[in-house]
């Protein structure tokens, strides 16, 4: 039953980020949901199911972008490890620490996107593209609480242990 | 089950997705370009929808506005229209006497190419990386089209398809940074490299220092290499910089498309465009 919701959940976010979120794009950027919905299940699972949902996520990202196959999947790996190394030490619940967390990992994840990128490729527009993390980090901060407030709904709604345990 | 045989199952479970990952990275990208596609198609049909109705509220959106800031302008226009009208009457006539020539032409056109006419495509979404540039059209094999095929809009270049489906196709755009187009300026005829830089815009490479470059000038595809055919307009000069130690000119060109503009694409199948590139050698 989780990978079920796990999964109707990538799909939705897959079909939005392709279809829907090219409207509401500032300057170019437009909110990462794949990236806001790794903070959501790293903070909110165990370590060795939010590390297989990583790699969902990651593979899903893969298969609706253009570039190399299967960076998104490693990216996505490391860093929901990392969030799943310090959400122990930090509370998870608080939307403050939500929003902090969506940021840093969004930086993290674009600079080593980049960093992967400008191995691949050389392209002149590198630092253009190095001076927008700090706004898609900005732009994931704000989308934070209204997506973590749906994906709770949602989760409740159909039962993911994990989150049913935290609330209680 | 004994718990540490589950917990290293779900271990080893870890382990071998990331050597899945890490091998998917070494895989040619026309096998992994066939994986996405295969995977993505399914969901092409409901993006196509979704596009759509976001389409029509977006446009709906745009008509109530100009109804609110047209109502002024209405009087004026109807004086205008009736003085217009009068016109309408007399070019029609003319009008009619070119659709049948035009008839006449297309139906040549129809008997002799009839392999080679382009596609409409709708375009049902974009890439989901904030660094990369790309659309999804609704075009795939069982339309005719394939990888490499030319896609533009209203003569103006705006990608080239880099994965195929048989329902829907992948397009790279000009503004990918991984995007590289041999392009000339119409004016001093001068080459160069036109590169994507993932922010809407585009720079042109590889232009010497010593050419003379205004802003609006303007930049189309020279067609060397054979990727790309001649002619297709790609954008205008917005800025042009030269730094004192550099060989070459720092350039950035506006595409005359706008990606988010634009619903609808053409197709031009790569026969049709060899073809044209072959037909130019003769005619040279």
């Amino acid at each position: 039953m989780p990978w079920i919701t796990i999964i109707s959940v990538i799909l939705c976010i897959s079909l939005i980020q392709t279809t829907l979120l090219q409207h509401i794009s500032v300057l170019g950027i437009q909110p990462d949901l794949f990236i806001i919905f790794l903070v959501f299940h790293s903070l909110n699972s165990k370590l060795e199911r939010s590390l297989h949902t990583n790699w969902t996520i990651g593979f899903a990202k893969d298969c609706f972008s253009e570039g190399l196959f299967g960076l998104n999947t490693v990216l996505f790996v490391i860093v929901g490890y990392m969030i799943s190394m310090i959400k122990d030490n930090i509370y998870g619940r608080h939307l403050a620490t939500q929003i902090s967390v969506t940021f840093i990992i969004s930086i993290i994840y674009n600079f080593l996107f980049l960093f992967m990128f400008s191995i691949s490729f050389t392209s002149a527009g590198l630092l253009p593209m190095v001076l927008k993390c700090p706004l898609i980090a900005i732009y994931n901060s704000i989308i934070v609480p209204p997506a973590f407030w749906l994906l709770n709904k949602f989760y409740s709604s159909f039962g993911f242990p994990s989150v049913r345990r935290k609330t209680r | 089950m004994n718990p540490d045989f589950g917990r290293s199952i779900k271990s080893s479970i870890i382990y071998i997705l990331v050597i899945i990952s890490i091998s998917l990275l070494t895989i040619p990208a026309s096998i992994t370009n066939n994986i996405k596609v295969t995977i993505a198609s399914p969901l092409a049909p409901v993006q196509k929808i979704i596009s759509q109705t976001s389409d029509l509220f977006k446009n709906s959106l745009k008509k109530l506005a100009s109804i609110a800031s047209n109502t002024q302008k209405n009087e004026e226009m109807e004086e205008e229209l009736f003085l217009l009208k009068n016109k309408i009457v007399k070019q029609q006539d003319d009008i009619n006497t070119y659709k049948r020539k035009l008839e006449i032409v297309s139906i040549f056109k129809k008997d002799n190419y009839s392999d080679r006419k382009p596609i409409i495509a709708d375009i049902i979404g974009y890439d989901v990386s904030n660094f990369r540039k790309s659309i999804i059209i609704d075009v795939g094999t069982k339309q005719g089209a394939s990888v490499g095929d030319i896609i533009v809009f209203g003569n103006a270049l705006v990608g080239r398809i880099s994965a195929i489906g048989r329902s829907s196709g992948r397009v790279i755009l000009i503004t990918d940074p991984a995007s590289n187009v041999p392009s000339r300026f119409l004016q001093s005829r001068t080459q160069g490299m036109v590169q994507g830089t993932a922010d809407g815009t585009c720079i042109m490479k590889y232009v010497p220092r010593q050419t003379e470059i205004n802003e609006s000038d303007k930049v189309v595809s020279s067609g060397i290499g054979g990727a790309f055919p001649r002619s297709l307009y790609i954008g205008d000069v917005v800025e042009v910089k030269q730094k004192n130690a550099k060989l070459f000119k720092d350039i950035k060109i506006k595409p005359r498309i706008a990606i988010s503009k634009i619903e609808h694409v053409l197709v031009i199948k790569k026969q049709s465009v060899e073809s044209l590139s072959e037909s130019e050698v003769n005619y040279q």
